[in-house]
């Protein structure tokens, strides 16, 4: 059988598990780890760990990659994401390995060009033209959305409205889905003028005093002391200046929209977006970001967190936001900085989207590939997808 | 010869089970490690090299009821796995000789391995298969 090789791009799950030792709580095990026709191997590790780091050992050992590992225990096949102790293993127990057969990937699938990508050279100019003027005292404004002029976060709302221009470029740039083109963010994040502002933005403590002033209920956030530190620190700019980051979110977004079943509500992208920037082009956004299903947003610190810096959102954002949560957060940046936030989601496409993909058969695309395509591109908004494949019929110009 | 009460019986079929028999081609252990009844169980059967099966992973269900070991087991496929002895709308195994001739030597193990030895028989080795990942 032919073993096409996962996506190798797993750089975020390996800096996760390690530091973990150090805490000392959970007992060691040693386990062996038995493959057909050759010797067990022993390994030693913590029940508190995961399967995924549990491979990751076994591919230190035996050089085999973890996407080629199918682990076996007490007739149970591992899944990467759980910890050992939730299989119960215990010292000496033994886990079968089976090599290969990773899920089968189409080539169609694998081709996350963007149809869209034909991206203004000059994200700054296009951006300017876009918010129409009202550029006023504040040079963010330049690409603020139109009549933000005071609001320096406008910045950001520019870009929600950015990823609705690529919206126009044939992935469906509805009010719901708030503009939010994952690979236009990516390029735009990708690009090192906008990431290097953002940082000088968020490192200006005038700046964020000002956008305290310019906004009551920010106001009232600022004078939580975790809100400001979690501003200036480090953690946060280089998140929001790491395209990486970025990326991650998206995935987690894509990953998130997927459990919620790809309800276009629980955007938290759109929500960070739309939130920092009142008044901005992606106001709706906000809102629905706000009052995603508190499932979602449960699921999804990050979206409850920048729901809460909304301004325009109601009560529920408000309600879930919460000092403790985001001293979590905090944490969890300062500990780990420019660490993305949740392992990129490394399955194939059609395992991803594999709701997804049942909606589209049922509304009537059984184009497999063409739809695989479409989810990839839109990051699993179902909506999205639609309209990009109305946009690009099978076979017509593309 | 002293019958082995069944929750003893149970629990060393556990420990074997925790501990791999031979080289991990099939392998069972306990649904739910609370379960003081030791009714439920999942075993997995990796399917024989050189046919249809080669590669794949089995998942089952296997559930010993209060006269285990005197009465057999029932045993169902999670997987979808298309073999005479399993039954094609349920998954469960139906014609099977160790079940059905059940002895009380034979074990949760005995049955697999058999299952097993059916996935590799020549006459069943080049059915065709239904998708890997799909379940009954």
């Amino acid at each position: 059988m032919a073993l096409p090789q996962l996506p190798s791009a797993i750089p975020t799950a390996q800096h996760q598990p390690a530091r973990r030792s150090h805490i000392l709580s959970m007992p060691e095990i040693s386990i062996k780890i038995k493959q057909a026709n050759e010797t067990a191997l022993s390994i030693t590790i913590d029940t508190d760990e995961t399967v995924l780091a549990l491979k990751q050992k076994i591919n230190t050992a035996a050089n085999v990659e973890p996407s080629q590992q199918r682990l076996i225990f007490a007739g149970k096949v591992l899944k990467d994401e759980d910890k050992l102790s939730v299989y119960k293993m215990a010292d000496g127990n033994t886990v079968h390995m089976v090599k290969g057969s990773a899920p089968r990937a189409t080539s169609s699938a694998s081709t996350p060009a963007a149809p869209s990508s034909a991206a203004p050279t000059n994200l700054f100019e296009a951006a300017a033209a876009a918010s129409g003027g009202g550029a006023g005292a504040n040079p963010f404004a330049a690409f603020g959305g139109g009549g933000a002029a005071a609001n320096p976060f406008a910045a950001l709302g520019g870009m929600g409205g950015m990823g609705g221009m690529g919206g126009m470029g044939g992935m469906g740039g509805m009010g719901g889905m708030g503009g939010m083109d994952p690979n236009m963010l990516n390029s735009l994040m990708s690009n090192p003028a906008i990431g290097a502002s953002i940082a000088q933005m968020m490192s200006n403590p005038q700046i964020i005093e000002q956008l305290a002033a310019s906004n009551p209920q920010l106001a009232g956030m600022m004078n939580q002391p975790q809100v400001r530190e979690m501003l200036g620190s480090d953690g946060f700019r280089q998140m929001l200046a790491d395209p990486n980051m970025m990326r991650s979110m998206m995935a987690m977004q894509a990953a998130m929209m997927g459990g919620a079943g790809g309800a276009g509500a629980g955007n938290p992208m759109a929500a960070m977006f739309g939130g920092l920037a009142p008044g901005s082009t992606a106001p709706t956004a906000a809102r629905e970001g706000a009052a995603a299903s508190p499932n979602a947003a449960a699921a999804n610190p990050m979206a409850a967190m920048f729901g809460g810096l909304a301004p325009g959102s109601t009560a529920p954002a408000g309600g879930m936001f919460n000092p403790a949560m985001m001293q979590q957060m905090l944490g969890m940046m300062g500990g780990a900085p420019g660490a993305p936030a949740a392992p990129a989601d490394t399955r194939p496409p059609e395992e991803r989207f594999a709701t997804q993909l049942g909606q589209l058969v049922e509304m009537g695309f059984f184009d497999a590939s063409e739809n695989v395509r479409a989810l990839t591109l839109t990051g699993g908004n179902v909506e999205a997808a639609v309209e990009w494949l109305f946009a690009h019929p099978p076979g017509g110009g593309r | 010869m002293a019958k082995v009460p069944r929750n003893f019986r149970l629990l060393e079929e556990l420990e074997k089970g925790e501990k791999g028999i031979g080289d991990g081609t099939i392998s069972y252990g306990l649904a739910d490690g609370d379960d003081l009844m030791m009714s439920n169980w999942n075993g997995t059967i990796i399917g024989p090299g050189h046919t249809v099966h080669e590669n794949r992973i089995y998942s089952l269900k296997i559930t010993c009821g209060n006269d285990y070991p005197d009465r057999a087991p029932t045993v169902s496929f999670l997987s979808k796995v298309n073999l005479p002895a399993v039954n094609q709308k349920t998954g469960k195994v139906e014609r099977l000789a160790c079940l059905d001739s059940w002895k009380r030597s034979y074990t949760i193990e005995t049955v697999l391995a058999e299952l097993r030895r059916e996935m590799a028989n020549p006459s069943n080795k080049k059915l065709s298969q239904p998708a890997e990942g799909t379940f009954f």
